[in-house]
This record gives structure tokens, sequence and C-alpha cells, in this order.
């Protein structure tokens, strides 16, 4: 095989997953798009699609866990604490999972009430070592 | 305060002294090398590795993993490219 | 104190500079004086490093909250060893271990060559002490661990954060740092190779256990923050796609597919472009990952803006990338290889594959990474990239890289013929395939990708484990009486690098092996318990008795107890709870992990109190998890037959500067 037509897989196979990454990222869902509560509010009951929701929580929830292992809690808008929603969720608790804390859950608007996928929750804390965060700096 | 600032300045007097000795000393040119010498040390470099390619193979087909004729064309090729590299050498070391 | 810490620190940076400066000048003027006196300004750089460590750690020790940082990151309650590792905690800290780090390997590596390579040394010098320089001044001047608290000194400290009281914070930030840091070196000697017009291999043959060392200490440190994961964050994963683990999985994709190309150039004179470029993309993928970990930049581009370290890790990026972009593209003509790629089915294509993979892998995470940040300052709209993204790209990406694992070692160079492949790989393509039948039957056709990552990790295994009895088999030949044992023995201490590599690869599979069990065949429920209460889960019967509480030096806890029983019989009672920590506004999970001889664990994080009696529980029964942390010490075993000292290389390299050394005297 000549040199140049090895280079010519080479640069097809590069050429080929940049177009997959960037595809993927884009179009097939490889990334979800992040809702605020104000955006939800707007929608309201005429969102019934399932949304990543970026949300303040008001109450945390430990005394309302029910038989069946479901938590109900309030979040509510990251910028105006009036807007909120009450959350039921299942699922395990990310450790700093407190009131005042930024959180993510997936779920959909039915009735006025966030239904959250299951293990959805996590904290906005973007890791598990950045929680001494670089504040002043 | 007074002696953490001593201490400071001891230990970069320290700092300079180590970094300043060496100009004591008379200049010397650093040995880096002629382009000869690098050129031999290159092909020195490649002979080595065509040798050890050549071994690997013994070895290869000691333990089977090549047919014979695949052992053969390799061994040709290496043959002709460790000769090669010989050549060159003698040819240099005939030049100095 | 903090004049002592500051002035050494100010020190530190000024010797930096010159070391760059006096390195420079050397390599230009070629003398040997500038040299000398570089090197020394290196060492003595690190010296006085070591000074401002050890003031920082003394304010540590001794909870001295004119610190501001110690006044953060610590309190007088904090139990011993998690306080030492407190130093690291902070930005302003770690900072200073990575310039304490990067100080001293620039020291050890010049006095290692203080006599030998003077053709490249200056360059080396100018390199490392420009890279010290930069640390040094962010420490100086931007995120100094001496800024002061105030007028005003606290009598008590802010506390530690609760996660960080974990004995893997004590050695994994350590860890990632030399693999972070320890890249510096092959970077420093592969440009100074290009700059004194080298074009050889000798400096791949120099920063051999250079490269190695940072690649086993990044893999290990990985591997260690993932147990972490595993035991104190509860969700029974150990492996998030958090950006925070991508950062240094990057730099890790790309300086292992570093150490396979050079085997190519070692051995044939190929790739010399790439394997340059390759060593600067890792440095510069070091840095980046330590950018994105340091700078806000992966939760929000507008913390970012708020953080200023930010634009200086920016700036440096970008200083190393333009100078590595430069300096090849100017000694290009002198890498031109005397060899080229003869077929796609030879070693050196596979090696030139694997390359490629594990380069696009390294590009696809860091895309995962870039573009929720980019996307939101050029739309708008927050957007996150999560599991899902990443795993299609580790199974599409890894899967082939897998069966290139079970073909390299064993596919002829230059150019395999088709009876050649056959010869080679019935026996490895056999066994995958029984092996794919098994797995069907057995029930593990649950997963695809779980079952054919199986069948080529039976692929790859028979390959390495032939390769080896192969070998011995021919060394028996040689030497008839010799006994199987000591054949292998002789095999491996003959061609140490090759089969260390082997060993290396079977922990990778052991390591592939568990990440399959836990991700796609673990069992996973999530009881609501009153007191009494029992549940099945994959074999076990769990009873919860009731909940409990605890009491350490600086925390309380609720636990709920936990009778295991496996076949009517009491195996085990466990108490997994949370803790809430009496000097910090936080709590952490304390989670019960059972493991069992197959490699299983029964995992077990307790979710919360339920109406003052009950419990909400998550369990897992996780397959082969323990297989993870049995790859890593197989991993280390590998890495330390790889590194061992081969007389025979020494031999060869005593002999070459012998006759060099000959020929050149008139």
């Amino acid at each position: 095989m000549r040199g140049s037509s090895l280079r010519l897989i080479v640069a097809l196979g590069i050429a080929s997953t940049l177009a997959a990454v960037l595809l993927y990222s884009t179009v097939l869902g490889g990334a979800v798009q992040v809702t605020r509560v104000s955006e939800l509010a707007r929608k309201g009951d005429a969102s019934t699609q399932v949304v990543r929701l970026a949300a303040a929580v008001i109450t945390d929830g430990d005394d309302s866990i029910t038989a069946t292992g479901e938590r109900r809690f309030v979040i509510a808008d990251t910028r105006d604490h009036s807007l909120r929603y009450t959350v039921i969720y299942r699922g395990s608790i990310p450790d700093n999972f407190a009131v005042g804390r930024d959180v993510i859950v997936d779920g959909r608007l039915e009735g006025g009430v966030f239904h959250a996928k299951t293990d959805s929750l996590s904290t906005k804390c973007p890791s598990k070592y950045a929680s001494s965060p670089p504040e002043g700096l | 305060m007074i002696p953490a600032a001593l201490l400071l300045i001891a230990l970069v007097g320290v700092a300079v002294i180590a970094i300043g000795a060496p100009f004591l000393r008379p200049s010397t040119a650093l040995d880096v090398g002629t382009e000869e010498e690098q050129a031999r040390r290159e092909l020195l470099e490649r002979r080595d590795a065509t040798l050890a390619a050549l071994q690997e193979l013994e070895q290869d087909r000691a333990a089977g993993r090549l047919t014979q004729a695949d052992f053969e064309q390799e061994r040709l090729a290496l043959r002709a490219e460790a000769v090669a590299l010989l050549r060159q050498l003698d040819e240099r070391e005939d030049a100095v | 104190m903090d004049l002592i810490g500051r002035g050494s620190l100010l020190l530190a940076f000024g010797l930096a500079v010159y070391a760059t400066a006096a390195g420079w000048m050397a390599g230009r003027r070629r003398d040997r004086r500038l040299l000398e006196s570089g090197r020394r300004a290196l060492l003595a750089a690190f010296a006085a490093v070591v000074v401002a460590s050890a003031v920082f750690m003394w304010a540590i020790q001794t909870h001295d909250y004119r610190f501001l940082v110690v006044w953060r990151s610590s309190s007088d309650t904090v139990p011993q060893p998690y306080l030492t590792s407190s130093f690291w905690t902070t930005q302003q800290g770690s900072l200073l271990l990575w310039l304490l780090v990067l100080t001293g390997l620039s020291a050890l590596v010049t006095w290692q060559n203080r006599r030998r390579n003077h053709d490249l040394m200056p360059w080396v010098v100018a390199i490392l002490g420009a890279a010290c320089a930069f640390f040094a001044f962010t420490i100086c001047f931007i995120a100094s661990p001496f800024e002061s608290v105030g007028a005003v000194v606290p009598t008590a400290g802010r506390g530690m954060v609760a996660s960080l009281q974990n004995p893997y914070n004590m050695i994994h930030p350590p860890m990632l740092y030399l693999g972070y840091v320890g890249f510096t070196v092959p970077f420093a000697f592969a440009m100074s190779a290009l700059l004194a017009g080298r074009a050889d291999e000798r400096w791949i043959q120099l920063t051999r256990r250079w490269t190695l060392v940072p690649w086993l200490a990044l893999g290990l440190g990985m591997l260690l923050g993932a147990k972490w994961a595993y035991e104190e964050i509860g969700w029974g994963g150990f492996w998030g796609w958090d950006p925070v683990e991508n950062a240094a999985l990057i730099p890790w994709l790309t300086g292992t597919a570093f150490l396979h190309s050079v085997i190519v150039q070692e051995k044939k004179g190929m790739l010399r472009v790439w394997n340059v470029s390759l060593v600067a993309l890792t440095y510069v993928l070091c840095i980046t990952g330590t950018f994105f970990t340091r700078s806000g930049f992966t939760s929000s581009i507008h913390t970012f803006a708020r953080s200023s370290i930010g634009w200086w890790f920016v700036a440096w990026i970008g200083i190393a990338a333009a100078f590595a972009i430069v300096v090849i593209s100017r000694n290009a003509h002198r890498l031109k290889s005397p060899h080229r790629i003869e077929s796609p089915v030879s070693r050196e294509a596979t090696f030139l594959f694997n390359n490629l993979l594990f380069v696009a892998l390294a590009f696809a995470v860091l895309w995962g990474i870039l573009f929720p940040p980019l996307s939101e300052a050029v739309g708008g709209h927050k957007i996150q990239t999560s599991t899902p993204y990443y795993n299609f790209f580790a199974v599409a990406i890894g899967l082939p890289l897998l069966m290139l694992m079970g073909i390299g070692p064993v596919i002829a160079w230059r150019r395999a013929s088709t009876r050649g492949v056959i010869q080679a790989f019935r026996w490895p393509f056999l066994s995958a395939a029984a092996g794919i039948g098994v797995l069907l039957l057995a029930g593990f056709g649950s997963s695809v990708p779980g079952a054919i990552a199986l069948s080529l990790c039976l692929f790859v295994t028979v390959s390495i484990l032939l390769e080896i009895a192969r070998g011995a088999a021919a060394r028996r030949r040689l030497a008839p009486g010799t006994s199987w044992p000591a054949a292998t023995t002789q095999l491996v201490a003959r061609n140490r690098r090759r089969y260390g590599g082997y060993v290396v690869h079977l922990a990778i599979v052991i390591g592939i092996v568990a990440i399959v069990g836990t991700s796609a065949y673990a069992t996973v429920r999530q009881p609501v318990l009153e007191p009494g209460q029992s549940f099945k889960i994959g074999g076990y019967t769990l009873t919860f008795v009731r909940l409990t509480t605890e009491r350490g030096p600086n925390w309380n806890s609720t636990n709920a107890l936990i009778e295991v029983r496996r076949g009517g019989k009491l195996i085990d009672t466990v108490r997994p709870g949370k803790r809430s920590y009496t000097d910090a506004p936080e709590s952490s999970q304390e989670v019960s992990i059972r493991p069992t001889w197959t490699g299983e664990d029964l995992y077990i994080a307790f979710n919360g109190a339920v109406r003052g009696t009950g419990v909400n529980l998550k369990v897992l029964v996780n397959p082969l998890v323990n297989l993870l942390w049995l790859a890593g010490l197989v991993l280390i075993a590998g890495f330390g037959i790889a590194i061992w000292p081969d007389a025979r290389v020494a031999a060869r390299v005593a002999r070459r500067t012998d006759e060099l050394a000959r020929t050149a005297a008139p």
C-alpha cells in the first residue's frame, strides 16, 4: 500500500470521528438542554415533554417519604424564589442535597406537579472534588 | 519579624551563590557533539534497531507466529537494510 | 511566618525565570557555565518551594488562622490525617503542591543528566524553568496560600468539606498531580531534541521511564478517585463522566497512545512527527485538564469569567501550544522517516489505528466538556452532555480498541499474509466465538455491548497467553530441559518491556470485565422498610432492624441496622448511614459495601429516614466490581516489569556510545 492511501484512511478516520462527535452532541440528543423554572412556568401545562430542570431547593422533604420511597420536595427558580413547584421523586439523594442548594432534576410537569425520573437528581456542584469552590478568585 | 527577614536574606544569599559559582570558573564550551557524530549516532541507532528486529523475527519464527514464507521475505528485507546501514557507517568511518 | 512563605515563593519564581533565560542562552551560545548555573537555579527553586511548603504545612498543623486559606479549609476539630491533607484541598494549596512536584521533578531530571546529554540539557532546563515560572507566578500573584485573613483573626476555622475527610483524599490528589506534572518532562525533552536539531530516537529512550511513571500515576489516580466515588458518593457507581474525571482521562488517553506509538518509532523510525506532536498534545491537555478543574469553566462560562485564574491558564495553554507548533513545524524536515507503512494488515498499521482511536476518544470526551459552555456562550441556552453521550463513544471506540489489543501483539511487522493471520489468530478467534456462544446461553445477551466486550476480553486474554506460551515453548526448544516456569521467567526477563506491556494489557482486560459487570449487569432496588421488614435481592435477604445513632470526633450519624441473610443463614450485620458534620454545614454518605470472593459487592446506601422509624435504602448487587481494584494491582505489577532496568538494552546503548567515542577520536 502506498503511503498516500494510508494517509487518506487516516484523514477519513479523523474526519468521520469529528463528524460523529459533532452530530451526536448537537442533533442526535447526546446533549440535553437545561430548562429554568421560569421557562417551565411560562409554558405551564402546555409543557408535556421531559425536561432537565435547574432549580433551587426550598424544602428537602425529608419528612415526606412514603412507603414506596417517594419524596416530595419544593423547588423554585434560582433567581425568583416565588416561582415554585412540588417535585415527586424516587431514588438516590446526593450527599450535598439540602435547602438552598441548586439542583438539576429530569422529569415532566403533570397537573402542576413535577414528576421526576428515578435517580435523576443531582446537585449542581460540578464535581465531587470541587467541593472547595474557587470562591473569591 | 526580624529573624524571618534574616532567614529570607540568607535563603536569597545561598541561591545567588549557588547560581553564581559556575561563573567563577573559566568559560568552557558545551560538548554538544558534531553534526558528523550525530549522523553516525542515528545510523548506529538504526543499525541496532534493525539487528534487534532480525533477532525478534527469529524468535517469532521459533514461536510459530509467522509462516515460513513471511519469515523469509521479512528476513531478506531486514538484511538488506542492515547491510545498507553498515555500508553507510563504513563510508563515514573511511571519510574520518 | 508569612514573610518567609511569600519570600521563598518569590525567590522560586525569580530562580525559575533565571533558569529559563540561562538555559536558553546556554543552548544558543553553547556555554557550559550558563547551563550549570541554570541547572543549579532549578535545584535552588525546588529548595525554596520546599521551604514555602513547610511554612504552609506548619500553619495548617498549628491552626494558624491568620492565613485565609487555613481558616477557610480546616478547623481545630478536623482529625489528624485529614488535617494534613487539607494542604491540597484548596486552589492555593493544590497549586503549591503542583509547584512542589514540578520543581522536584525538574531538579531530579537535571541532576540525573548533569554529566550527560549536554546537547539537549540547556533547552530542557529552559523549558522546565518556564513551566516552573508559570506556576510560581500564579501562586505568587494570583492565588497565594499565604494571603492574610485581615485585621481580625478568627478563633475557629470554617472546617473541612465532609466528603474530603476520607482516606482516599490522602493519596488520590497527589497521585493525579504526579501524573499531570510528570508529562512535563517528556514534553521538555521532545522539544529540546528538536531545538538541538536531534531528530533521532534518543529523547524517547531518555524519557521512557519519565513517561511510564506519570502514565501510571494518572491511571492509578483515576482508579483511586473511582474507589473514592464508589465508597463516598453513594450512588453505587464509580465513574460519572464528571468533568473533573474526564479532565484526567483525556491526557491519559493521549498518553496511552504515545506509549504505543513510540514503539513504532524505536523499532522502525516511523511516526516521528506524530510522536512529538502527541507528547506536546498530552502536555497541553494536562494543563487544559487542570484548567477545567480550577477555573469554574465546566459549570458555566459565566463562573469562568469571575475566576481570573482561568485566563492565566488559557494564556499558558496558548503559549505552550504555539511554542510546540512552531518548534515542530520548523523542524519537520529533520523528522522525515526512512520508512513508511506498507500494509494496513501489519503491526505498524495496528499501532497507528490504535493511536487514532485513542485520540478520537480523547477528542470526543474533550468535546463533551467544551460543548456545554460554548453552546451557552453562543446560543444562550444551558446544555448538558451526560452519561449517554460519553457511554456511546466509550462503547463505539472502546470496543475496536479492545479488539486491537488482541491483534497488535501478535500480528507481524511490515506486512502480514493471510495465511500468517490465520495461523496467529485461529485460537484467539475460536475462543472468542465460543465465548460469545456460552455468554448468550448463560443469559448475558441482556446487554449486547456487554456480551461483545466480554468475548473480546476473552479474545485478548487468549491471544496474550498464547503469545507467552509460544515464547516459552521456543525457549524450551533452545535449551531443552528448562521447566515451563523457568522458561517463562527467562522470556519475560529477556524482554521486560514487551511482556510488562502484556501484563498491563491483562490488567486492562480485568478492569474492563469489572466495568462491564457493573454497568451492564448490576441489580438495583430502592426499598422503603419499616423495622422488622425484609426484602430480597440477588440471593440476599435484608432485614431492617432499627435506626441507630453514632457519634464521632466532629460528626453525628444516623445509621440503619440491617441483617444480611443468604440461604436463610445470617451472614452479616451492616449499618449504612449518613453523617452530619458539626464543624461544616454538610453531610456524607457512609455506604456499607460487602464484598465476596467472586468479586461481587452487596452495596447498601442510606437514602434517608422515613417518618421517624423507617428507612429508604438504595441496594445494589454489583457483579465483578472488585476486579477493578485487582486490575490496579496487576497494572502496578506490569508497570514494575516494564520499568525494571534491562541489562541487554543498557549494554547495547553502552556499546553504541563506545563505538561513537572510538571513531570520533582522531
